[in-house]
């Protein structure tokens, strides 16, 4: 079997990928006290719960990208002659179907506490010797909880763009997305003081829907990106401009008159196969190897496209004879 | 080297990303209004107007009557007569008359099994119940359970005029039979002596605190487990239950001396 060759990423991409690493660390450490905050803080509210298991949860993604990011950059051999890019839609697919069972287990139990209707018991605790109605520890607790996600978000986020990396742009969405847990948690528990028995499980619900659409994307995202979808953008999911530009920088060869690609993603890179139509000159390795490395020069993000000579585009085929 | 395509694209997502940008800020600003203004409320409301009852318990019954369901678990809640509402004694009856006058209410009591009270107050038919129990209990998820008020130890004591032992390894420790202590003695590496008068045997007792400092025995220091004494309200009722909380917090310093009286007895 003919092995891939590795993938050297440019060093302003690796510094970029270095940084992804560091923002993740950093979010298991700040995720890691928000869950200690929450759990400690928690009581008999159901929303708090909710509150409590998507932070847990949102622990998931940032082990998967690092574990990812550990194992991508392996040369590839013999028994993995492809090598090891994939790693980072295998753990994502991982992370989201945790997130998807989950979010639907905390859903189920708002609903039904909701159906019982259960009534949340909130006293009061001591802190420095004051009895202090627990609900307003609840809202201190949700209120940190909502900070250090929503800036490690941002920060990710603008790396995950120059990345192109999916899971960690899932990852850093669904981060930025946590003030609206936190507002629903507080919300629930003002309604609490209020005497709306009912506000704190329609949170808990609320804040579990949120988790499950987190899941949902996130599987639809990886699910697309192992069946070797489109290369698409990282936001939008249009059609990634890249699949034009590397025709374009094909058909600018002098001995190539015609060419198609047919691309996909592996975790960050592209790779697949391109089809040139020659000029009437006869098509030598060299001038293969020639385009490959054109190709290669288009994007960072192209790795290993195979040029091979073709008769007729297939896109040309079909013009010339429309099916009936 | 990227080639025109791609900045006509992404030039082009721009426009539609500020209408979005500007739809979550003003998003973020309204909740941000909301949530100051409930918050504003919650502050600025007199301690017993928030947090509230979904039921009116506390409400009803401020100047009005506070229905009690008590049960027999003496020195805590002690009989004194015959009759389904008669007058109760006890640690906890003291604690639940001086609530009640707090808040301008005669109380009704209502006597009968631990369970029948808690399933009267789970049902709002009862608004308080006491007697026997802790914040162990299996029905914290059915009714609210107050902070608890009282930790009880269940201590090792030796007989007054012995001496005191460093550990109690080995060596016999009476319990009253019929109780979950024989296990724990077990547990801790002494002998069980499980008697109906455990006070009588001359061994070492394990029994709660206040019983063995009544009786003159001598701690050892060894305690085999702690309970955290509580009283339940209807599920939900926070009003109800952090006015208690706070009045049982304000005597709690009073609470060993109570004890001691009940002991006397």
């Amino acid at each position: 079997m003919r092995v891939r060759e590795g993938f050297r990423m440019p060093e302003e991409h690796a510094a970029n990928l270095r940084r992804a690493r560091r923002l993740e660390w950093a979010t298991l450490f700040f995720m890691a006290t928000i869950v200690a905050v929450v759990g400690l803080a928690m009581g008999s509210s159901q929303a708090m719960k909710a509150a409590w298991i998507e932070d847990l949860l949102s622990l998931v993604p940032p082990i998967a990208f690092l574990l990812a990011a550990h194992w991508h950059d392996r040369e590839p051999n013999a028994r993995f002659p492809y090598g090891y890019q994939r790693a980072f839609s295998i753990s994502f697919l991982i992370a989201a179907a945790a997130l998807t069972g989950f979010g639907l287990f905390i859903l189920h139990d708002s609903v039904m506490a909701l159906v019982k209707m259960e009534r949340p018991t909130i006293g009061t605790r001591e802190v420095f010797g004051e009895p202090v109605w627990s609900g307003w520890l609840m809202i201190a607790a949700l209120a940190y909880s909502a900070i250090p996600p929503v800036v490690l978000g941002r920060l990710k986020l603008s790396v995950a763009r120059e990345l192109h990396n999916k899971t960690l742009h899932t990852d850093a969405d669904m981060n930025k997305a946590d003030w609206l847990t936190a507002l629903a948690g507080i919300l629930g528990i003002l309604g609490i003081g209020i005497g709306w028995w009912w506000a704190d499980a329609v949170a808990a619900g609320v804040i579990s829907l949120s988790i499950v659409k987190d899941g949902f994307t996130g599987l639809g995202h990886s699910v697309a990106d192992l069946m070797d979808r489109r290369p698409a953008t990282v936001e939008r999911s249009k059609p990634d401009p890249v699949i034009e530009a590397l025709r374009l920088a094909l058909e600018e060869l002098p001995w190539v008159r015609r060419a198609e690609v047919r691309l996909r993603e592996e975790g960050m890179l592209l790779d697949g196969e391109a089809f040139v139509v020659a000029e009437s000159e006869a098509v030598t390795p060299e001038r293969l190897r020639e385009a490959e490395e054109a190709l290669g020069r288009t994007h960072w993000r192209v790795h290993d496209v195979v040029v091979t000579q073709v008769a007729e585009l297939r896109h040309d085929r079909a013009a010339r004879e429309p099916r009936g | 080297m990227r080639s025109a395509p791609v900045v006509a694209a992404a030039s082009a997502a721009a426009v539609p990303a500020a209408r979005r940008r500007a739809a979550a800020l003003l998003a973020a600003v309204l909740a941000a209004l909301l949530l100051a203004a409930l918050l504003l409320a919650g502050c600025r409301a007199p301690r017993d107007r928030f947090p509230q009852d979904p039921d009116h318990t506390l409400e009803n019954a401020r100047g009005a009557t506070l229905r009690v369901g008590v049960a027999d678990d003496p020195p805590w809640v002690r009989r004194t007569g015959p009759g389904d509402h008669a007058e109760p004694a006890g640690v906890e009856a003291e604690l639940v008359r001086g609530f009640a006058e707090s808040i301008g209410a005669r109380v009704e009591w209502h006597w009968g099994g631990q369970a029948q009270a808690l399933a009267a107050v789970e049902r709002f038919e009862l608004d308080l119940a006491a007697g026997g129990l802790t914040a162990a209990s299996p029905w914290k998820s059915h009714v609210g359970l107050t902070r608890g008020y009282h930790t009880e130890r269940l201590e090792v004591g030796a007989p007054p005029g012995t001496e005191r032992p460093d550990s109690i390894v080995g060596l016999t420790v009476a319990v009253r039979s019929g109780t979950a202590l024989a296990n724990r003695v077990i547990e801790s590496g002494a002998e069980a002596l499980p008697a109906e008068d455990p006070w009588a045997t001359g061994e070492l007792v394990a029994a709660p605190a206040w019983e063995l400092e009544a009786r003159g025995y001598q701690p050892t220091g060894h305690v085999l487990h702690r309970e955290h004494r509580v009283l339940a309200v209807p599920p939900g009722e926070n009003a109800l239950l952090v006015a208690l909380e706070l009045y049982l917090g304000a005597r709690e310093a009073e609470i060993d001396d109570l004890l001691r009286a009940e002991a006397g007895r």
